[in-house]
C-alpha cells in the first residue's frame, strides 16, 4: 500500500492552562509499496502522533493522508471502518491496548472474526498459529490479558495486528520492552511478513541502530518536525544534519533545552550552531526541508 | 500435617486477574450459597404454581379442616378457612415473581439506554437526561406508591412498573460513570483502530465485559426490594387482594389468630418472607464483595 502524508499539522492544547504543544509541524512522508520507513527521534518528538494520524485515530489539524490515493482524513468514521482491515497499528503501550478482562484467545478470535469468516475449528487453529508465530506458548491462550507480562503483551499485540492481515502496519516501538533474543525474533518476523505479503511498514523507534536493521529509508524527527529524510544507506554513511549525527553518536552530554522562539528548533542543542558562532540566520529563518543531494532531504542552513 | 489457608485475593493488585473461586472468602461463599438456594426455591415454587401440579388447590375452602396444625398431609398446616398453607405459599410467589422481573427489566433496560446516551454524548444528552432522572430519583417512593394506589387502585404489575421507573436513575448513573471512565481508556482507541464498530465496543466491551456483574448484583437487590414492597403492600391490604394468595396478606390474615395458639398461620409466611429477602440481599452482598464492585442498595 502506498502511503503519502502531506503537510500534517497537529497541535495539542491543554484545556485549563491553554498550554499548547506542536506535536507535528508540516510533516510530509511517503512509504512506498512493500517498503519500510523508519521514524526516529527522542521521546516526545511526535512520532506516535504521526502514526496515529496516519491511521486516523486522531484527526490532524491540517494536511492530508493518502492511503493508496484515498484521502482518509476526509472520510467519516463509518466509511473508514471497512478500510481498517488494510492498515493496523502495533501499539506502544500494549498493556492499555487490550481489554484486560478478556482472555488471550478471545481477543485474538475477536480480531480474526472481524473481517473474515472462519469455522470454529479453523478459528482456534488460526489463533494457535498466530500465537506460535510470535513465540507465545499455547498455554497462554487461556490466560487473562491482565495476567500477561509486558513482553508477552507486546507479542500478543503484534499477533493481533497480523491476524487482520493488513497491507500497512504502523509499528510503534514494537521492539521496546523485549529482551534481546525476542527482539531479534520479532524483527525477523516483521521482515519475513514484509517479504511474504509485501506490506508497507512505518517503523517508529527511538533507536537508530534498530531502525537501520529494518528500514529502507529513515525520517529523523525533532520537536514535531522532520529534520532529515533519506535512504538508510545515506543516513548511515553521510548524515548531514547535526541532530542525526548526534543520534548516531549520542555520547556527548546534551541538555534538553526548551523550544527556542522562531528560527531553527534545534539550535539550542546544535553543535554546528555553536561552532559557527551563533549565526543570526539560524535565529531568524526557520530552515525548510531541502533536497541537498538526490533523495536526501535536510532541514539545516549549514549542513 | 498440611495446612490450608483461606486468603482473600482481590482484583486490586494492578489489574491482576484472579479466578473467582480463589477470591471468595468463606462468608461470601456461605451467603452466595444461601442466596442461590433462595433463588432456586423461588424458581421451583413459581414453576409449580404455574403448572398447578404437586400441590393442593390453594383456593379450596374446607371448613372441616380449619386450623390444622402442621402435619405430613398439610406441611405448614391449614388456615382459618381450611386452605393448605404450603400450597398458598407456593402460589404466593406468583404475586411478586413476574412483577419483580418486570421491575428489573424496566430499570435495567432504561438505565442502560439513558446511561449510554449520557455517557457517550455528555455535552448534548447528559444534562437533559440527568435533569429528568434526578427529579424521578427525588420522588419519595413509598408515599408515591400509596398515592397511586389510592387514586387509581392499580394492579401489582402497575405498581412494580412504577418501582422499576423510580430505580432507573441508579442504573443509569452507574452505566454513565462506567462509559465515561472507559471511553478515555486507551483500549477504546485500539478497538477503534482494529475496526470494531461503536456498538460492539459499547455492548461487548463496556456493558458485557465490564458492567454485567453490577447489573446482576443490582437485579438481585431489586428482586429483594420488590418482594419487600409487594409483601408489605399486601400486608396493609392494598396490594394483592384476598382470596388470591400472597405472603403479605397471609401474614395479615393469620395475625388475628396468633395469640389463640395458632401461630403457624402468620409465622410460616413471615419466616418465608424473612428468609427470601435476606437470601436475595445476601446474594447481592456476596456477589458485591466477590466481584469487588461497590454497589449500594
Amino acid at each position: 500500500m502506498l502511503v503519502e502524508a502531506e503537510h500534517l499539522y497537529k497541535r495539542f492544547t491543554e484545556k485549563r492552562t491553554k498550554r499548547a504543544a506542536d506535536a507535528c509541524v508540516d510533516v510530509s512522508l511517503v512509504i512506498e509499496h512493500g517498503k519500510t520507513l523508519g521514524l526516529v527521534g527522542e521521546s516526545g518528538c511526535g512520532k506516535t502522533t504521526v502514526g496515529r494520524i496516519l491511521l486516523r485515530l486522531i484527526d490532524p489539524d491540517s494536511g492530508s493522508v493518502l492511503l493508496d490515493s484515498c484521502d482518509v482524513t476526509r472520510l467519516k468514521e463509518n466509511q473508514l471502518r471497512p478500510m481498517r482491515k488494510r492498515f493496523q497499528m502495533i501499539f506502544q503501550e500494549s498493556s492499555s491496548a487490550f481489554n484486560p478482562r478478556m482472555k488471550v484467545s478471545d481477543a485474538l478470535k475477536e480480531s480474526l472474526r472481524l473481517y473474515r469468516r472462519y469455522k470454529p475449528r479453523e478459528l482456534k487453529s488460526r489463533a494457535d498459529f498466530l500465537l506460535s508465530r510470535v513465540n507465545l506458548s499455547r498455554g497462554s491462550a487461556e490466560n487473562f490479558i491482565g495476567n500477561l507480562s509486558g513482553g508477552e503483551l507486546k507479542r500478543l499485540d503484534i499477533a493481533r495486528a497480523l491476524s487482520i492481515e493488513p497491507e500497512f502496519i504502523v509499528a510503534d516501538e514494537p521492539l521496546a520492552l523485549l529482551d534481546m533474543s525476542i527482539q531479534s525474533q520479532i524483527a525477523n518476523l516483521l521482515l519475513d511478513i514484509q517479504r511474504e505479503k509485501e506490506i508497507s511498514l512505518l517503523f517508529i523507534s527511538h533507536d537508530l541502530r534498530m531502525v537501520e536493521m529494518l528500514s529502507h529509508s529513515v525520517a529523523v524527527m525533532y520537536m514535531g518536525r522532520i529534520l532529515e529524510y533519506a535512504r538508510i544507506s545515506v543516513i548511515r554513511e553521510r548524515p548531514l544534519h547535526p541532530y542525526t549525527r548526534y543520534l548516531w553518536n549520542p555520547e556527548t552530554a546534551s541538555v534538553l533545552a526548551g523550544l527556542p522562539e522562531g528560527g531553527c528548533v534545534y539550535r539550542s542543542r546544535c553543535g554546528l550552531y555553536e561552532e559557527s558562532g551563533s549565526p543570526t540566520r539560524c535565529i531568524r529563518e526557520t530552515p525548510v526541508l531541502i533536497e541537498k543531494e538526490k533523495g536526501h532531504l535536510v532541514a539545516c542552513h549549514f549542513a | 500435617m498440611k495446612r490450608f489457608y483461606f486468603e482473600k485475593e482481590t482484583t486490586d493488585r494492578g489489574g491482576f486477574y484472579v479466578p473467582l473461586y480463589r477470591r471468595a472468602s468463606p462468608v461470601d461463599a456461605v451467603s452466595i450459597g444461601y442466596g442461590l438456594f433462595v433463588v432456586a426455591y423461588l424458581v421451583v415454587f413459581f414453576i409449580i404454581s404455574l403448572t398447578n401440579s404437586f400441590i393442593k388447590d390453594p383456593m379450596q375452602v374446607d371448613i372441616g379442616q380449619m386450623f390444622m396444625s402442621p402435619s405430613f398431609e398439610h406441611l405448614f398446616g391449614t388456615d382459618f378457612l381450611g386452605r393448605d398453607i404450603f400450597s398458598r405459599i407456593v402460589k404466593g410467589t406468583e404475586a411478586f415473581f413476574l412483577p419483580g422481573l418486570l421491575c428489573i427489566a424496566i430499570s435495567t433496560l432504561f438505565g442502560l439506554g439513558f446511561g449510554i446516551l449520557a455517557g457517550y454524548y455528555p455535552r448534548y444528552c447528559a444534562g437533559a437526561v440527568f435533569y429528568v432522572l434526578n427529579i424521578v430519583d427525588s420522588i419519595p417512593r413509598f408515599i408515591f406508591i400509596l398515592i397511586i394506589i389510592i387514586l387509581f387502585n392499580p394492579s401489582i404489575y402497575v405498581i412494580m412498573i412504577f418501582v422499576g421507573i423510580t430505580s432507573i436513575p441508579k442504573t443509569a448513573s452507574y452505566i454513565k460513570a462506567k462509559v465515561e471512565l472507559l471511553k478515555k481508556n486507551r483500549f477504546m482507541e485500539a478497538s477503534r483502530a482494529l475496526g470494531l464498530s461503536q456498538a460492539t465496543i459499547i455492548f461487548k466491551h463496556i456493558i458485557w465485559i465490564y458492567s454485567k456483574t453490577v447489573l446482576i448484583i443490582q437485579a438481585t437487590l431489586r428482586m429483594g426490594e420488590s418482594v419487600l414492597i409487594e409483601t408489605s403492600l399486601s400486608y396493609l391490604g392494598i396490594g394483592v387482594q384476598e382470596p388470591a394468595p400472597s405472603w403479605g396478606n397471609m401474614v395479615a390474615m393469620g395475625k388475628d389468630f396468633f395469640f389463640q395458639g395458632k401461630m403457624w398461620l402468620s409465622t410460616v409466611p413471615a419466616v418465608i418472607i424473612l428468609m427470601t429477602i435476606m437470601g436475595l440481599y445476601l446474594l447481592g452482598d456476596g456477589l458485591n464483595s466477590l466481584y469487588n464492585e461497590k454497589v449500594s442498595r
